[in-house]
């Protein structure tokens, strides 16, 4: 069996590479641009937050697939201006990304008690000192296992890019499988290194959560 | 610059591609919520190898891509099982086994939201243990389990569309398929972003509000 599979490795790592850059691109992405749009969405003026709540909305009630095709094909009829697949692939990841991130923090937020906003505000701290001192922490330590799951499915969406021929693991695996006629052997693979890296993100994320509750807790 | 009579005329094939995608939104819930009680059930059983066992594929289900157990059924399930499997079947297969593993979770976590006096008290009533399960447990945790379900449906309903890689004509292909013919994607593209929108985002409104309800009381 290795030496069926030994002549194929590096064009499977190159792959495994691409996909883990773009969980990197979708994940820092997705946590830095999602809590701006996140506060927009909680925003008292409707001008701020009826945009917000439009493009959280349009882009997590709608399949990645869809967002893939229309980003790729029909916006280049509305702006004339083509991006390789790639571009495509790594826009959509960080749009729509973003767009589940703001509704994890935005929920963090609301699960702050109102007496820490007030709290805050008897202490005299200004809306700044506020938010970066005393709701955002909180937030952050409760969304914890919300932000977690997210990134689950940002790693597990990676795969989706395939469908645009970007050349990650899951692209990669097919064009093998085809050309080797062994599909059993390279598609077990791929399906055994995306679940382990699966397994370890996700057992990494709870150990983690774990111990930021115990350092809370001191 | 949007031309909608493309997308009168690409009505026929879209409606029939809509009507693949909710047979193979059904089929896969149906084996997601039958396989997902029997898994989530398991996981609480007091014999450890059960439990052990149904949390563990529960784990592995929700590592798995679904485009690579879409690929991995159609591609390597013919070859496993000897026989034609269409590319209909081995996605709601994938799917549906994916979804058994959400939907476990799903039913565990219901299970164990309804309080343990409501059990303690049948027993005490001298209830029959099967009763129990269906007449005092089921009812509460179906209804806590309600919002997440629906989520589930939504999720369900988006991935769908990822058959479109093994040729499946569902909506989303369809559309592709339509754009590709006429060098016009914009239209049907767009058509079917808002469908998928109208189709779910009143799920997503649904399951908001019965969580609100839910954690009022």
């Amino acid at each position: 069996m290795f030496d069926l599979l030994a002549p194929y490795i590096p064009a499977l790592t190159q792959g495994f590479v691409l996909t883990l850059f773009y969980f990197v691109l979708g994940a820092i992405g997705s946590m830095v641009l999602g809590m701006p749009v996140a506060l927009a969405l909680g925003s008292s003026s409707a001008i701020i937050r009826l945009p917000s709540v439009a493009f959280v909305e349009f882009f997590r009630n709608t399949p990645l697939l869809v967002q893939l095709f229309w980003l790729h094909f029909a916006l280049p009829a509305l702006t004339g201006f083509n991006t390789t697949a790639q571009q495509t692939g790594a826009i959509a990841l960080v749009i729509v990304m973003t767009a589940y991130m703001a509704e994890v923090y935005r929920a963090g937020f609301n699960s702050v008690a109102r007496g820490q906003h007030e709290a805050a505000l008897a202490l005299g701290l200004n809306p700044r000192q506020r938010w970066r001192l005393v709701i955002i922490p909180q937030a952050l330590a409760m969304t914890m296992p919300a932000i977690g799951n997210t990134l689950v499915s940002l790693l597990k969406a990676t795969a989706i890019l395939s469908i645009l021929a970007v050349p990650e693991l899951m692209r990669t695996t097919s064009r093998i499988s085809d050309y080797t006629a062994d599909p059993i052997l390279f598609y077990s693979l791929a399906a055994l290194i995306y679940i382990g890296s699966g397994l370890a993100l996700a057992g990494g994320l709870h150990r983690l959560e774990v111990r930021l509750n115990r350092w809370r807790h001191r | 610059m949007f031309d909608y009579q493309i997308v009168v005329s690409a009505f026929p094939a879209l409606l029939q591609g809509l009507v693949t995608t909710v047979l193979v939104t059904i089929a896969a819930f149906l084996l997601a919520t039958g396989l997902g009680t029997l898994l989530g059930a398991a996981t609480l059983s007091p014999r450890r190898s059960m439990s052990k066992g149904a949390l563990g594929f529960l784990h592995v289900a929700r590592a798995t891509p679904e485009m690579i157990a879409i690929f991995w059924a159609y591609y390597c399930l013919p070859i496993l099982l000897g026989a034609n499997l269409s590319g209909l079947t081995c996605g709601v297969l994938a799917l549906g086994l994916i979804g058994g593993g959400y939907m476990a979770e799903i039913v565990r976590g219901g299970i164990l939201a309804v309080d343990r006096g409501q059990w303690e008290a049948a027993r005490s009533l001298a209830i029959p243990r099967p009763v129990i399960w269906f007449r005092v447990i089921a009812p509460q945790a179906m209804r806590k389990m309600l919002p997440a379900v629906v989520n589930y449906f939504t999720d369900l309903l988006k991935a769908t569309t990822l058959l479109a890689g093994i040729g499946v004509g569902e909506v989303a292909y369809v559309a592709y398929l339509s754009g590709s013919a006429s060098f016009r994607y914009l239209e049907p593209l767009t058509g079917v972003a808002i469908l998928f929108f109208l189709l779910i985002f009143p799920l997503s409104v649904m399951a908001r509000r019965l969580n609100a309800r839910g954690s009022s009381h």
